[in-house]
């Protein structure tokens, strides 16, 4: 089974997923904004009604005949209280309060207050009552020395308001959540028919060439994709076959004449004194050497067109590695030092060309390592792996990727034998088996890692 | 030896049928598949050397018909591609051995031996080689020459077995290969000659009696008491 933690990958890596998540994450962004909006707006609405309200309560207080400022001020304090004790007696409290008359900071009829509001107008107070810290949105006037305070708790708007936003905040986030899930869902199912055609890329990247993509019937654009995909496979089909054919009519007309030239030699040998036949043979093991090289460029050539992978069988990596020192006949293990697990390291393979692999890596390691230092192979199981590593001068950092092409090589290496074949070769059959050739610093010296892809369970 | 070389390079098929002939055999030698075809089947050969590429009827394809045919003909396929891929497939198609343009005379001469030498005895029933003194036990992997118990490792044995069952005939280095360390590829390395020389030591050095492993120059080893 595999983890949430690789689980929760798989998803991320899907299209559709991330595009569900953007919509999701701009419907939450969205929905913000407008709350944010209607919360203001709904607020100052409320308060608004308040305003008026309070500002209604006041005037009606304040209804009087009287001019003289005392006698205005002696049927305000008496309409307050009156007001209060109806209020009270009627059991509305609401309405009672706070209704307060102040000369300075003192109530002179009224609720009593714990802080006292600075200027005349509509405004909101925290803690207007003592033993309480609701806000009040209050509104006051001035009359001679007289303050008059009508005022209205904001409790219940703010009650009122809290419960649209939450109301707004959990919608918001219920339908973003539906809409991710809707998004996944429907993304799935176009999901699946991306998964099939990325499944059908790997065969053929992998050298299945004649792998042709599903097409639905939707007739949508992943449809049409698939269809201009197949026909540049087609096309690539073509193309590799023709260059097969290509390299195998080029190997038959460059070999025949090395051949032709290879038996004329072989013709002078026989009509040469044993005294000069040296020389001839020399000219014999040159064109023996030209033909060797053809065989490992169109080996290399063969591997990659990777029709070898049909072929494949169970095989012990470890019982690779020792055929391999094997054919460096090192029965003191002074040269070459082999180190593998006791079990079977299995994987699927061409036995001969991962001999061959690892026969190159120990012959480069012992022609360009230090003559006096063994040469390593080890071979590990987890993953399957096989490293070849010597003690020589190694490879500059920067040419460690151009000495796996073909025909490199370095610069003080120019002089001495060989083709600059081997470790195209080596990276040839890595590929093959879907496996990937690391070069190292070996400190010093270089060590090459071949790893293979873990087998099937 | 009656020998079929079907070949269509003129140059080559010349090169080989002459080298037949001074071999002392009898080759007869066709340059398309079609004519190569019915004289297979309607001549007696020993062995046949087919080109893989041929005008008209190829290599294969003969051999196919060959086989279909009922023919045990043991043949040899030449070509100019390389790769265990093709060897294969010419084994699957019913040829028996396999050899790359350009190559030595001796060694085509060596595997013609070795295909034309199917003993009608089936060489697994053998449990012991002997020859000139020398005593191969393969149950027991042991060898004694004259009596006297010689001590060889692994490979050494399988060369000398190797060498002993082609008793007379050449073994080249690259068929050792093969047939000892069962690979198709030259390693480049002296692995052969080493494991020769050191079986030198062991088994003819060590002796008084005559040397029994010979080196054919320019084609390989071979055992002669």
């Amino acid at each position: 089974m595999p983890s949430v933690v690789s689980r929760i990958r798989t998803l991320w890596r899907m299209s559709a997923v991330r595009q569900a998540l953007a919509s999701a994450l701009l419907f939450l962004v969205l929905t913000a904004i407008v709350a944010a909006v209607a919360f203001a707006g709904l607020r100052s609405a409320l308060v608004d009604r308040i305003d008026d309200s309070l500002l209604a309560r006041a005037e009606a207080i304040m209804t009087t005949d009287e001019d003289e400022p005392d006698e205005v001020a002696e049927e305000l304090v008496s309409a307050v209280i009156n007001l209060h004790r109806l209020a009270i007696s009627q059991g509305q409290e609401d309405l009672a309060r706070p209704l307060a008359v102040l000369v300075g900071n003192r109530t002179v009829a009224g609720a009593s207050l714990a802080a006292a509001p600075e200027r005349p107008g509509h405004q909101t107070i925290e803690g207007l009552l003592p033993s309480e810290d609701e806000a009040y949105r209050v509104y006051v006037t001035d009359l001679g020395g007289l303050r008059l305070i009508v005022g209205e708790s904001l409790e219940d708007t703010n009650e009122i308001v809290a419960l649209v936003a939450g109301g707004l905040a959990w919608g918001g986030l219920a339908t973003a959540l539906a809409v991710l899930l809707g998004g996944v869902l429907l993304g799935l199912r176009n999901q699946r028919r991306i998964s099939a055609i990325d499944t059908s890329f790997g065969l053929v990247a992998a050298g299945h060439l004649q792998t042709r993509l599903p097409v639905g019937q939707a007739g949508d654009d992943i449809d049409r994709l698939a269809t201009s995909a197949n026909t540049a496979l087609g096309r690539l089909e073509d193309s590799v076959v023709a260059l097969r054919d290509l390299s195998a009519n080029i190997a038959h007309d460059l070999k025949t004449p090395i051949a032709r030239l290879r038996n004329k030699l072989a013709k002078i040998a026989a009509e040469t004194p044993p005294e000069e036949i040296d020389k001839i043979v020399d000219a014999i093991d040159e064109a023996d050497a030209i033909a060797g090289t053809f065989d490992a460029v169109l080996r290399i050539s063969q591997i990659e067109a990777g029709s070898r992978r049909d072929r494949f069988e169970p095989t012990d990596l470890g019982a690779v590695a020792r055929a391999a020192v094997d054919l460096f006949d090192d029965p003191s293990e002074d040269a070459i030092q082999l180190q593998a697990p006791d079990s079977r390291v299995v994987i699927h393979a061409d036995r001969e060309l991962l001999i061959q692999l690892t026969t190159n890596l120990i012959g480069n390691a012992q022609k360009h390592g230090a003559a006096e230092e063994p040469v390593e192979v080890h071979v590990e199981a987890a993953p399957p792996r096989i490293t070849v590593a010597d003690h020589g001068p190694g490879i500059p950092e920067a040419e460690r990727e151009r000495v796996l092409e073909r025909f490199y090589r370095l610069d003080r290496s120019r002089s001495t034998a060989g083709t600059g074949l081997g470790l195209s070769l080596a990276k040839a059959i890595a590929n093959l088996h879907g496996a990937h050739i690391a070069l190292a610093d070996n400190n010093p010296g270089l060590k090459v890692t071949v790893t293979f892809p873990d087998p099937a369970p | 030896m009656r020998i079929l070389v079907v070949e269509d390079d003129k140059e080559l098929a010349d090169f080989v049928g002459n080298g037949l002939t001074e071999a002392g055999h009898v080759a007869d030698i066709f340059a398309n598949g079609d004519d190569g075809l019915a004289a297979a089947i309607t001549q007696g050969y020993d062995v046949a050397v087919i080109d893989r590429m041929l005008p008209g009827l190829d290599g294969l394809s003969l051999v196919r018909s060959l086989r279909a045919a009922n023919k045990s003909l043991p043949v040899l396929f030449l070509t100019s591609l390389s790769g265990v891929d093709d060897r294969v497939e010419g084994l699957e198609a019913g040829g028996d051995d396999y050899l790359t343009k350009p190559f030595a005379f001796s060694e085509l001469m060596a595997r013609l031996n070795a295909l034309a030498r199917r003993a009608p005895l089936a060489e697994n029933e053998t449990t012991v080689l002997e020859s000139a003194g020398v005593r191969v036990d393969l149950v027991r992997r042991s060898v004694t020459r004259d009596g006297v118990a010689l001590d060889l490792n692994a490979k050494e044995f399988l060369v000398l077995e190797a060498l002993m069952r082609a008793e007379g005939r050449v073994l080249t280095r690259t068929m050792l290969l093969e047939q000892v360390w069962e690979i198709h590829f030259d390693p480049q390395t002296s692995v052969v000659e080493t494991h020769i020389s050191r079986l030198r030591s062991k088994l003819d050095k060590a002796f008084d009696g005559p040397d029994l492993i010979h080196t054919i120059r320019g084609a390989g080893y071979a055992f002669r008491g």
